[in-house]
């Protein structure tokens, strides 16, 4: 299952890299003045952002919230975009650090798991029914044990392993250094393997 | 998994509407506006204050101290002004180098181009030309913070202290054209120290004013 939870990732950062390029190339156009760019810009952005926010805070309004402002801080600071920059590392540290202000303020409601049910990968839905359900019990496991790890951890292993941000591009999100970023996701790697052992056992033996 | 909602783009959208937001052409034009302004101003309370006074050194090394300073004046305004490749701007551990290290190394620079040490300088005068390298430090000050105000996700007091730094080095260098006293303890406490002090405003109005929120 690791495995596939492996590959699922790395489909999703081969996906993203390429949809990224338009993502960019509609930014620039939204900050030279295309207006008619910013539903490119949204498209590309707001549901990756979306997915990000929902991992992290486990609830779609405070999601659906501050995926709004994110979206409305590009649209102000849009004059501001370099030519050639990329917008995802932008859009999620400008997430990130709305979502931490938000939790700052509402300490209670953010990075909880009561409430609403955890994400569902979309990895399942290319597995046979027996693995789509073990997928998704895997999911809600690995959603629970992220949520134990220290925020500092498991934001590393988010943008990297879920988000398929470089290391470079973590380590510039979360203010840190690519080696950090790296050993905070390595640290919530072998813990998630730790605390999810027998799962991973089991696929282990499949294979 | 729930998705986003499609009522979140109507609701964008709308707000985009709104509210109004410069292009990149406006934001550079407005931005080359006010740093053309901030210089001009330091440039008037420069020859304000009686504008270049050479003293005991030579010309020719008047100028080329007051280079050095502009260079590293330059170099800091230019890694932390403009961000980079990355809209994340410089990592937080490449601006808080230039702020912290700003300060001793265009002090060694001084001190090498300071020539014959003359008579140290009264406190009076230490302090009127603290005061001086202070306000010929302030335009840039304010314009580069103007220049990236709430525009940083990441670090944005460490953003404010490379940005305080590099205007206190703008200020030294055109005191170090103004200012004939070259004694170390006179460097020290009137033409550098205002570097040390625009990097402790910087950081402490850096999240307040550069950060994106």
């Amino acid at each position: 299952m690791i495995a596939a939870r492996t590959f699922h990732f790395d489909m999703h950062a081969s996906f993203r890299a390429v949809t990224q390029s338009a993502a960019d190339v509609a930014m620039d156009r939204y900050a030279n003045g295309d207006a008619g760019a910013f539903g490119a810009v949204y498209d590309a952005v707001a549901p990756r952002l979306h997915a990000y926010l929902r991992a992290r805070s486990g609830s779609d309004a405070i999601a659906d919230d501050v995926v709004q402002q994110t979206m409305l801080r590009i649209h102000t600071a849009r004059g501001s975009f370099q030519q050639g920059a990329q917008v995802m590392p932008w859009a999620y540290a400008i997430a990130r650090r709305l979502l931490v202000d938000r939790s700052r303020r509402h300490r209670r409601e953010v990075l909880t798991l009561d409430g609403e049910s955890p994400a569902e990968g979309a990895s399942s839905a290319d597995l046979p029914a027996d693995d789509a359900v073990h997928a998704a019990q895997l999911e809600r496991r690995l959603d629970v044990e992220l949520a134990r790890l220290p925020e500092a951890q498991r934001a590393a292993f988010e943008l990297v392993k879920r988000e398929g941000l470089s290391m470079a591009e973590a380590a510039a999100v979360l203010g840190t250094t690519a080696t950090a970023v790296k050993l905070r996701a390595h640290r919530a790697y072998v813990s998630l393997r730790a605390a999810l052992g027998s799962a991973f056992g089991a696929e282990g033996a499949d294979r | 998994m729930s998705g986003l909602r499609p009522q979140v783009r109507a609701l964008v959208f709308s707000a985009v509407r709104a509210t109004p937001s410069a292009s990149r052409r406006e934001v550079g034009r407005r931005n080359a506006a006010r740093l053309g302004l901030a210089a001009l101003v330091a440039l008037a309370e420069f020859f304000a204050l009686g504008g270049s006074v050479y003293g005991a050194r030579s010309v020719g090394l008047t100028l080329f101290s007051a280079a050095g300073w502009g260079l590293v004046a330059l170099a800091i305004t230019r890694l932390s002004l403009v961000r980079g490749p990355s809209m994340l701007g410089r990592p937080t551990r490449a601006l808080l180098t230039m702020a912290v290290a700003c300060a001793p190394i265009v002090f060694c620079w001084a001190a090498a181009t300071a020539g014959a040490q003359g008579a140290s300088a009264d406190w009076g005068l230490h302090a009127r030309c603290l005061g001086a390298t202070i306000l010929l430090s302030a335009p840039p000050f304010v314009a580069f913070l103007y220049a990236r105000r709430h525009s940083d996700p990441v670090h944005p007091a460490a953003l404010g202290a490379a940005l305080g730094a590099a205007s206190g080095a703008w200020g030294g260098a055109l005191i170090d054209l103004h200012c004939p006293v070259t004694h170390v303890a006179h460097l020290g406490a009137a033409h550098v120290m205002p570097i040390a002090l625009f990097a402790l405003a910087g950081a402490a109005l850096g999240k307040r004013v550069l950060s994106l929120r």
